[in-house]
């Protein structure tokens, strides 16, 4: 009875100590998103995206981005090349909108589509949500190149949400260094990587260079299979607020001319 | 009156020489009013074939909700109000994603698919077969889990696949999520038209896994009637049947006019509509329509350069034969015998040219039908296996012969009429 009663104790005293050292996945996921959302500010910066598709060449697109967190507003307006200025993708309210300045006509688009036909998402120009269309299903530790990792498997809880099955690299400083999105039957479609992050404000990040690649699109050059891929570099980040009429589509018309 | 139609062939017999040119240019106008007439049904009957496949039959019942979601959650009951081989129809329940978001992924080659198809293989295979296949089939495509896929020619062409490839399928599930499933490749069919070119097929369970459709539940039913008849007819027979049991829209003529139905009504929840095929193909119709009367227009101003000939040539035979004529009336026939045996003689020829002209189209339409017409671009959806399948139904060939006879009766009137009034001593007195 003695002997059975100390094994009992001492197993709950291991699930306890094992149970401790396990970390708060949501508490961790909601760091993650914290230290990349700007909710007391408005954040401005310019993203240079540069698609490489083997053996067809490379095409660059120079972005300026606006963010209003706090309102779920942004605004990606197209600079270069010429031909693709004045292009704009507006989100506001619940729909994202697609402004093309030839035809002056806006389109509904999605956060899901890509973006100027890169491996890159609209979803990709805004602030992660995991802990909010994410559940967590599996974790464990590892190391990305020499940092310290939590793996973390995620299934989507929302349909919103690009990619309904992610693994997310998440180094101890509470960023996300890498991650490998899925299809719902667990195919891989692309891998993110984010080897840097340059602060922004006091306690806020962003990735100097996301770096993209796709799973499923690329061709075979001198007998290698070449994936396509996206870079994706990020400058001159700035907080200062930025006028109310700039997330609206009076605002795109205007500049498109 | 008996004895004006062996005079008449006598007559053409006698001045054969006179009337060949004539007799040549009747033939063949005969011959290419046929031609294209018989080739103009045969693209209709094509388009209407590939039509069929493409919506699933001679009509489709559809599911709709007043926020535009089209489905069919209760698949079983649909056909149950339906009825099947008893009401005289044929079934077959489709999930389709039109305006999709799919994409066909091989060897690092990607297509966006405008529209994926899930059909039931084994109700349809044998439609399916009608398509012009340039590798491959449908022959067993629905055994061993049916995940087999048919694609168009320029889809296989932009992938780089051959039948036998896995293709890699990344669509979005009815709740917006990216999923992927394998189809292999089972057969590349030829169609560079706007019906199928962009457009692939799939098992119906295939799809519903890869959209994680609800069990159950379809987009539309594609319906064929058994048997042959007034299409129109039978579509408003089941239309009154069905609203008996379901709350449906009324015939819309259009698929357009049935979302403006949808738009403009004010009603809740569930409500099911009817498309025909003559609804689905409107607007090609009406180009057919545009091409016909192009078409004939063409063949009516050569009818009517022939009707031009005939007037002539025949002013100039009752010239010829006044003399004749004179004869004849010295020796007691009358004004309406004259005019009978000169229409009598226009219709002899006519006759005789519509069935050499007939003759000479079915060589032409044979001829035609040995092309292929498949490098024309889109012009697939009126080719059958990339050939003019022409069809000559009794009706146009009475029509043919019919237009013939009285083009040559209207150009003969006058001539004749003339000759009918020519007296006697008047036609010596002419010399």
């Amino acid at each position: 009875m003695r002997k059975s009663s100390a094994i009992l104790i001492l197993a709950l005293l291991g699930l306890w100590a094992a149970s401790a050292q396990t970390p708060d996945f949501t508490a961790m996921l909601k760091k993650v998103d914290a230290l990349v959302t700007f909710s007391n500010s408005d954040f401005s910066a310019e993203c240079m995206v540069v698609q490489t598709k083997p053996g067809e060449g490379v095409t660059t697109n120079r972005v300026a981005l606006f963010r209003r967190d706090s309102k779920e507003k942004y605004l990606m307006l197209i600079l270069e090349p010429k031909s693709e200025k004045g292009k704009g993708y507006l989100k506001i309210d619940e729909g994202l909108w697609l402004y093309d300045p030839v035809n002056r006509k806006f389109e509904f688009s999605s956060s899901k589509e890509r973006f100027q036909n890169s491996n890159a998402r609209n979803s990709d120009f805004t602030h992660s949500n995991f802990a909010g269309d994410y559940k967590v299903t599996a974790s464990k530790r590892d190391k990305l190149d020499t940092r310290d990792c939590w793996i973390l498997d995620l299934k989507a809880t929302s349909s919103d949400v690009t990619f309904p099955i992610t693994r997310i690299w998440i180094s101890d400083d509470n960023l996300v260094r890498k991650t490998e999105d899925y299809s719902l039957s667990k195919q891989l479609l692309r891998t993110t990587a984010m080897p840097s992050y340059q602060q922004v404000g006091q306690d806020r990040y962003i990735p100097v260079t996301i770096f993209i690649v796709d799973a499923l699109r690329g061709k075979k050059i001198k007998g290698e299979f070449q994936h396509e891929t996206t870079e994706m570099t990020i400058s001159k980040p700035s907080l200062q607020a930025l006028p109310d009429a700039l997330f609206t589509k009076a605002y795109l018309e205007r500049y498109g001319r | 009156m008996a004895a004006t139609l062996p005079m008449a062939l006598r007559n053409l017999l006698r001045r054969r020489g006179r009337y060949s040119i004539l007799g040549i240019a009747m033939t063949l106008g005969c011959a290419i009013m046929t031609t294209v007439a018989g080739s103009l049904q045969g693209m209709r009957s094509s388009l209407q074939d590939k039509a069929a496949l493409y919506y699933g039959g001679d009509f489709s019942l559809h599911g709709l909700r007043k926020d535009g979601l089209e489905r069919i959650p209760d698949t079983a009951l649909a056909l149950k109000a339906l009825g099947g081989r008893d009401e005289g129809l044929i079934v077959s329940p489709r999930i389709v994603d039109r305006e999709s978001s799919s994409f066909l992924f091989f060897a690092g080659a990607s297509i966006q698919l405008k529209m994926i198809t899930g059909v039931d293989w084994k109700a349809e295979a044998s439609s399916f077969e009608r398509l012009n296949f340039i590798s491959g089939g449908v022959r067993g495509i629905g055994e061993n889990s049916g995940q087999g896929i048919i694609i168009s020619e320029p889809m296989a062409e932009a992938l780089g696949a051959r039948v036998g490839d896995d293709l890699l399928v990344l669509g979005d599930t009815v709740t917006g999520q990216r999923n992927t499933a394998t189809a292999v490749l089972r057969g590349i069919f030829r169609d560079s038209s706007f019906l199928g070119a962009d457009t692939a097929y799939v098992g119906i369970d295939y799809l519903r896994s890869l959209m994680q459709y609800p069990e159950g539940a379809t987009t539309e039913i594609g319906v064929k009637f058994a048997r042959p008849g007034v299409a129109a007819k039978q579509v408003a027979e089941v239309q009154r049947r069905l609203e008996g049991s379901l709350p449906m829209f009324a015939l819309a003529s259009s698929r357009d006019e049935l979302f403006k139905m949808q738009a403009d009504q004010d009603w809740q929840g569930q409500r099911y509509a009817i498309l025909s095929l003559k609804a689905h193909v409107r607007q090609i119709d009406q180009v057919v329509e545009l091409m016909s009367i192009a078409l004939y227009a063409l063949v009516g101003i050569l009818l009517g350069v022939v009707v031009l000939g005939i007037a002539n040539t025949y002013r100039v035979i009752v010239y010829e034969r006044r003399r004749e004529i004179g004869t004849m009336r010295a020796l007691g026939m009358q004004r309406l015998g004259v005019a009978r045996l000169f229409l009598a003689e226009a219709g002899c020829l006519a006759s005789l040219s519509s069935v050499l002209g007939i003759a000479l189209a079915l060589a032409l339409l044979a001829i035609i039908g040995s092309l292929s017409f498949s490098w024309i671009p889109g012009f697939d959806v009126f080719l059958s296996h990339g050939r003019i399948a022409w069809y000559l139904s009794p009706g146009l060939l009475v029509t043919v012969v019919g237009i013939m006879l009285s083009t040559a009766l209207l150009a003969s009137w006058a001539p004749a009429s003339r000759a009918a009034h020519i007296e006697p001593a008047a036609a010596y007195v002419m010399e």
